[in-house]
């Protein structure tokens, strides 16, 4: 569909090694595979459907990763609905390279931890993929979140119980109410300044608008990553009981990255620098006083105050503390995905062990994203290190000794959080130019 | 003139039909896709009248679709058509002496009132009030609130008190709700409008959070569908395009859900049903009229809301906008028990093929290629200046 219309004029000039609609390839696969899942009976076929669309969409995205190039980077640019100034647009830029590879892996890892008696999961799990994907390669404001919102519901069709899909409906709706008036705001703004209406995320950071007013909407964005994160004290809908391995797999791993993610790339770009940071600060650091003074080191909590990091980072003055809150935010996907991989809460040695693994991945970021804050807001951080190291405390003393056999199954995430490491400048905000990280 | 007469005719023929039985039904159906077919091609024609066939297509749709549904009740069927034929004459005329008694006599029509006639007249003499032309402006208020309260009694006898199938009696709600919004549309944006905009908004919005019955959901959520079409005519002539792509929204998520809540008494049963396709249907009914990205109606948010902040309604806009919220939450309850995986589907009745067809076509058309539709909307909007 996306061939058939009208490419705008500006797709023409730019250079690209890869056909255009690579992008939506990577996109729309995995729901073209949902689809077939649709009417396929063959048990031994639907499984191979399962596999092959996430593993051709994993092939693609690493070969994407892989080939990245930032002077030629992959932009797919189509009108979509001209008359209210809405682009189909896909772009591809350092930090969401390293996404599309995370996501394509995690749909993989999910559909191979999924129960093959339920007979819609796998459908599930590859639309959750799709609205992942789009989510992280999104270049307009009202695509990014109509791609939130699937991704959210097809989150919650993973949650199975009425209770626990409620709950987390209500808060996630909150955020999505929030992230909506984000976008509305940028795009009438980007109608009265220009003449034109459009919701392209690109164009949000040439807005003009007064300090006050910038505060404002900071604030209004990390109100929607305080309920989609979640950040202390909107936790409640996290302890959702009786979730599936490939429900919490695609919870921590993937959904977990929504909310700070929307915030990283149409809210702060536009509206960073108005001040007022302090009180999102203060929440973040307190997130992280939660996590460490929880009664036991499980997901939720581990969940809570490693957002509560990542949201550290992404609001340093700093262009090094941004870019460490963003690897803080993939970090946080991969390591609570560890997690995920054990069975359930009651099986305690599992939780345990990848509860040290997920806090032990973290420190590197943690200590630059720290180090960054204590400059401009010492007290803050001195309150976030505190409850960092109470969840240290919590971790070394509650390790268990290691099992080989699932030891293993960490072996694909601690890889590719070790590449994360390897490749920094990849999480640098876009037009920071090639400021080089003291750490590279 | 001739072309809305032309219309306006063609369900009355339908209605007719219907009386003779369930072949009748078929010509009924035949007749309601060629005034379909009519429409398309007078739009093509010079100086057509673009907004008045806009609203003639949308009920037209909603009476295909609910004669294509099954229903037992045929003479509910053929007040639909009458009514249908009132809507399309309320829709087309540009002087409100002839769309306003329509609308009133269409209201009167389409349900036995015999009984509650009373809920009827005080409204109606109030809405009649506002068509004298010697009062002058200060009636006019009185008369956008009278046509309202009218609308109002009558959606509410239509879907609680009516015999008919569920698709047939939200079909019939969607008439009256387009021929209100066709003449509502034509008032000023003022105080009047601002009002009942907003209360049909918080009217919704307390229905669709607390209703049990499947019918009063339905009510709920036409109130606030025909809240936010109102509201966007307070942005002017940019927030009636956005209007006109609502009104479609609306009527197509509303026969959704009644198609997927058919032989289902309260919002629980929602957990209950067997068929996936039906849940399916439910969902994406349910969504639409929550205006939850990515469905239908979800990306006309944006103009609308630029329109009316820049006219300078930015409290009422905060306002619309937390009511609007709460019907999302309110469509979520919903969905939530539809998703249910451990609710016990006892209800084994599948979905209508129509609905189902219905659902795609509106998904695709109105979520993933919904340019057409816009530049259609937006045209229909210019021609209403």
């Amino acid at each position: 569909l996306t061939a058939l219309e009208e490419p705008l004029y500006i797709d023409r000039f730019l250079f690209m090694s890869w056909p255009k609609s690579t992008l939506s390839v990577l996109v729309w696969t995995p729901a073209l595979g949902a689809f077939l899942l649709l009417f396929v009976r063959d048990e031994r076929l639907r499984r191979r459907i399962a596999f092959g669309f996430p593993a051709f969409s994993l092939a693609v995205a690493a070969a994407l990763a892989l080939t990245f190039d930032p002077d030629a980077s992959l932009r797919e640019l189509h009108r979509w609905i001209p008359q209210l100034g809405l682009a189909y647009d896909l772009d591809l830029d350092g930090f969401s390279s390293l996404l599309i590879v995370w996501i394509s892996l995690l749909a993989l890892v999910a559909t191979a931890s999924a129960d093959p008696s339920e007979r819609h999961v796998d459908s599930q799990i590859l639309l959750a993929e799709t609205a992942l994907l789009g989510l992280a390669l999104a270049g307009d404001g009202v695509l990014l979140l109509s791609f939130y919102g699937a991704g959210l519901l097809s989150t919650a069709l993973l949650l199975r119980r009425a209770g626990a899909i409620q709950a987390f409906l209500v808060f996630q709706s909150v955020a999505a109410a929030l992230a909506v008036v984000s976008i509305a705001v940028s795009y009438h703004l980007a109608r009265i300044q220009t003449g034109f209406p459009s919701a392209e995320i690109a164009r949000f950071s040439s807005l003009v608008t007064f300090p006050d007013f910038r505060a404002r909407m900071l604030l209004l964005g990390a109100a929607m990553v305080a309920f989609a994160g979640p950040l202390f004290p909107f936790t409640s809908w996290v302890k959702a009981p009786g979730l599936s391995r490939e429900g919490r797999l695609l919870l921590l791993g993937g959904w977990s990255l929504a909310g700070a993610l929307f915030f990283s790339k149409a809210v702060l770009p536009a509206y960073s620098g108005g001040g007022a940071s302090w009180l999102p600060t203060a929440i973040a650091a307190l997130s992280l006083v939660y996590a460490g003074v929880a009664a036991r080191l499980s997901w939720p909590s581990l969940l809570v105050g490693a957002q509560g990091l990542v949201v550290l980072g992404l609001l340093s003055p700093t262009t090094e503390g941004v870019a460490a809150g963003r690897a803080g935010m993939m970090q946080l996907a991969i390591a609570l995905s560890a997690i995920a991989i054990w069975t359930s809460d009651t099986d305690d040695r599992g939780p345990r062990l990848t509860s040290a693994f997920a806090v032990a991945m973290f420190l590197p970021v943690s200590w630059l994203v720290l180090r960054d804050r204590w400059n401009d807001a010492p007290v803050l951080a001195g309150l976030a290190f505190l409850g960092l190291a109470l969840m240290l405390f919590h971790a070394a003393r509650r390790l268990p000794p290691l099992d080989r056999r699932r030891g293993l199954l960490l072996l694909p995430l601690v890889a590719l959080w070790s590449l994360t490491l390897l490749a920094p400048s990849r999480f640098l905000p876009e037009g920071s130019g090639t400021i080089a990280l003291e750490e590279e | 003139v001739i072309a809305h007469a032309a219309l306006a005719i063609v369900p009355l023929l339908a209605a007719w039909t219907l009386r003779t039985g369930k072949r009748g039904r078929w010509i009924a159906a035949t007749l309601d896709a060629a005034a379909l077919f009519a429409v398309a091609i007078f739009w093509t024609l010079p100086d057509a009248d673009w907004s008045g066939l806009f609203f003639s297509a949308s009920i037209l749709v909603a009476v295909l679709f609910a004669v294509l549904s099954p229903e037992e009740d045929l003479d509910a069927q053929a007040r639909l058509h009458l009514g249908a034929s009132l809507g399309i004459v309320a829709a087309a005329s540009d002087n409100l002496a002839w769309s306003v008694p329509a609308v009133l006599l269409s209201a009167l029509l389409v349900q036995e009132t015999r009984k509650r006639l009373h809920f009827f007249l005080v409204p109606l003499l109030a809405a009649l009030v506002g068509l004298v032309p010697s009062v002058g402006n200060a009636a006019i208020p009185i008369g956008l609130l009278g046509l309202a309260a009218t609308w109002l009694v009558a959606i509410r006898e239509v879907l609680r008190n009516s015999p008919a199938s569920l698709v047939n009696r939200t079909a019939i709600s969607f008439v009256l709700l387009v021929g209100f919004v066709s003449v509502a549309l034509r008032f000023p944006a003022g105080l009047a409008l601002h009002a009942v905009a907003l209360g049909c908004l918080g009217l919704g919005a307390l229905g669709a959070l607390g209703a049990t019955r499947v019918t009063t959901f339905l009510a709920s959520m036409t109130l606030a569908r025909a809240g936010l079409v109102l509201f966007a005519q307070l942005g002017g002539t940019p927030g009636r395009a956005p209007a006109m792509m609502a009104l479609a929204v609306s009527g197509a998520a509303l026969l959704l859900l009644a198609a997927a809540l058919e032989d289902t008494e309260s919002v629980e049963d929602g957990s209950t049903l067997g068929s996936v396709s039906r849940r399916l249907v439910l969902v994406l009914g349910a969504l639409s009229l929550g205006s939850f990205p990515p469905f239908p109606g979800f990306y006309i948010l944006f103009p609308l809301s630029s329109a009316v902040f820049e006219r300078g309604y930015s409290n009422a806009l905060i306002a619309a906008a937390l009511l609007l919220f709460l019907v999302a939450l309110g469509c979520l309850r919903l969905v939530s028990r539809a998703v249910d995986s451990h609710g016990a589907r006892s209800n084994e009745v599948g979905i209508a093929r129509a609905a189902l067809v219905l659902s795609l076509v509106a998904i695709l058309a109105f979520s993933i290629v919904p340019a057409p539709l816009a530049e259609i909307a937006r045209i229909a909007a210019l021609a209403r200046n």
